[in-house]
């Protein structure tokens, strides 16, 4: 029993760890490109959730054709918000600060008056167990883990090899010197932007089938994916992916064994890392 | 004549950097800009490359005003611009510098073009995964040129090349410079405090003193000249 366990925990500390970092990943595109902090993220999250649930419970689309539509709409939402909102106050980082605040306030509102307060949830495509020599393991939450594998793979790809994704980097470290080489760095801060909400509504729609889907939803995974950015280094994918999975894992196992007290050791392993290295895990050092 | 600027006039905020200038580059020339620190030999580049707008005056390239034009729009007519400080993509690897030089371009020779520009600059091609960040001062400067060079300009604009370089490797960026105006076929505006160095490599030049053109001639007229020798070449 005791090794059954620890494999259970672990496969949910894997589900909570991608969450994490899919939120994370996306404020650290967001803050890279743009130089903003946006808590408004947790409710790109939640908007992912409930587009998700709409387009299966509601429209009753297949799950992954679903799930791939929210993300598409939510991309176009977070570009557009980017532009309408942001892009005006640019030059004042302290008003774009406050602007995220508002519209997370504005977003969680609306969500309750369209959606409803109650908790919704997304049928799983995916049911059963599977049996591992004498271990049980869920073949959805395997299900949510192999998404999210494949859409980490695509995303650094992404960044790693496609024209736009090198050109974004390059606007991440100088605005200037990019728009010198002819990128049109206003464009790609809002496509930017816009993969950075998509990331997070990819996150909301997989953990419509374990989780619920509520307004509220955004409030714990953005705190998450904060500790989990600095944690990784301002910036640095790579190093969300690791403190994605650290703190993942981390809240996992603590809340098993001391219940919702265990959501503390996520915190107390944040602040003794950054005591000893203050630009996260993996953070450069600025030049 | 391929870039004409007439009666330039800049201003951040409301001091004035640009007063009045006139220049213009015939094809296949290297032109100078030289002058001291703050007389706004930078400024000028950055207007012709969009990334500052002019209060007055024109700047006419290949025929068309570009006064309006974005930095991105004035890319693809032609021109390059290799800023001051170098500003290479420090966390992206030599080979992505270069491709993103390459943006605005939609053919499929880029990768031969590389190739072509690594026969310039043959420490690149040794480095061409390594961080840019990590290159030494001289290879981040020919980084920025080779850069530049990959959006195949007609009008390379050069901002402080030599700039805090040890002179043998001044020397062998003049060199360089050299060998790419005459293979490439393409005008240079060379914008230096090294006055000594721009003048050897260049056709004409024009000194700038607090946003204008004080003096203006062959780098011969220039180097002989009885001021700009005891200004600028300490002679």
């Amino acid at each position: 029993m005791p090794y059954n366990a620890l494999i259970q925990i672990l496969i949910n500390g894997l589900v909570l760890g991608m969450i994490y970092i899919f939120v994370a990943v996306g404020l650290s595109v967001i803050f890279s490109m743009l130089r903003l902090i946006t808590f408004a993220h947790g409710e790109m999250f939640m908007l992912g959730g409930f587009a998700t649930w709409l387009f299966i419970n509601g429209l009753g689309l297949p799950y992954y054709i679903g799930l791939a539509l929210a993300v598409i709409v939510m991309f176009l939402i977070g570009a557009l918000l980017q532009l309408t909102l942001w892009q005006p106050l640019q030059k004042d980082p302290m008003r774009c600060l406050i602007m995220s605040l508002a519209l997370s306030s504005v977003l969680i509102g609306l969500s309750n008056i369209v959606f409803g307060p109650l908790d919704k949830s997304v049928k799983s495509p995916i049911t059963g167990v599977m049996q591992v020599g004498n271990v049980y393991l869920s073949n959805e939450r395997i299900a949510i883990v192999g998404s999210c594998l494949i859409m980490l793979i695509i995303v650094i790809i992404f960044f790693k090899k496609h024209k736009l994704g090198i050109a974004m980097r390059a606007v991440s470290l100088d605005t200037i010197a990019a728009s010198l080489q002819g990128i049109n760095v206003k464009r790609l801060q809002m496509i930017g932007f816009g993969i950075g909400c998509a990331l997070a509504a990819f996150a909301g729609g997989l953990i419509g089938t374990v989780f619920t889907i509520h307004p509220t939803m955004g409030a714990t995974p953005i705190l998450k994916a904060f500790v989990v950015v600095v944690l990784g280094g301002l910036g640095s994918i790579p190093g969300s992916i690791v403190a994605g999975l650290i703190i993942g894992m981390l809240d996992s196992i603590a809340t098993t064994y001391f219940g919702s007290i265990g959501n503390v050791a996520a915190y107390i392993v944040f602040i003794s890392v950054l005591l000893f290295r203050p630009r996260g895990l993996m953070g450069y050092e600025e030049a | 004549m391929l870039l004409q600027i007439k009666n330039l006039k800049i201003a951040y905020e409301k001091a004035i950097a640009i007063k009045d200038i006139s220049i213009c580059v015939d094809e296949g020339e290297i032109v100078t800009i030289i002058g001291c620190n703050g007389a706004g030999k930078s400024t000028l580049l950055q207007a012709i490359s969009g990334l500052l707008k002019p209060v007055a005056g024109q700047i006419i390239f290949d025929g068309k005003d570009i006064c309006k034009m974005s930095p991105q729009q004035i890319v693809t007519m032609g021109i390059a611009h290799a800023p001051e400080g170098r500003r290479v993509f420090r966390d992206l690897s030599v080979y992505e510098n270069l491709l993103l030089g390459a943006y605005t371009r939609k053919d499929k020779k880029i990768k031969e073009d590389i190739e072509r520009i690594y026969t310039y600059f043959p420490r690149l091609k040794e480095r061409w995964k390594q961080r840019a960040g990590s290159l030494s001062g001289g290879e981040q400067q020919m980084l920025t040129i080779a850069r530049a060079l990959l959006s195949k300009p007609r009008l390379l604009l050069l901002d402080e090349p030599s700039m805090g370089l040890a002179p043998f490797l001044t020397i062998e960026i003049s060199r360089i410079i050299n060998e790419i105006n005459n293979k490439e076929k393409l005008s240079i505006i060379l914008v230096e405090q090294n006055s000594q160095l721009a003048l050897r490599i260049s056709k004409r030049g024009y000194l700038v003193e607090t946003g204008s053109i004080v003096l203006e001639g062959t780098s011969q007229e220039l180097v002989a000249n009885d001021y700009v020798k005891k200004a600028y070449l300490g002679i």
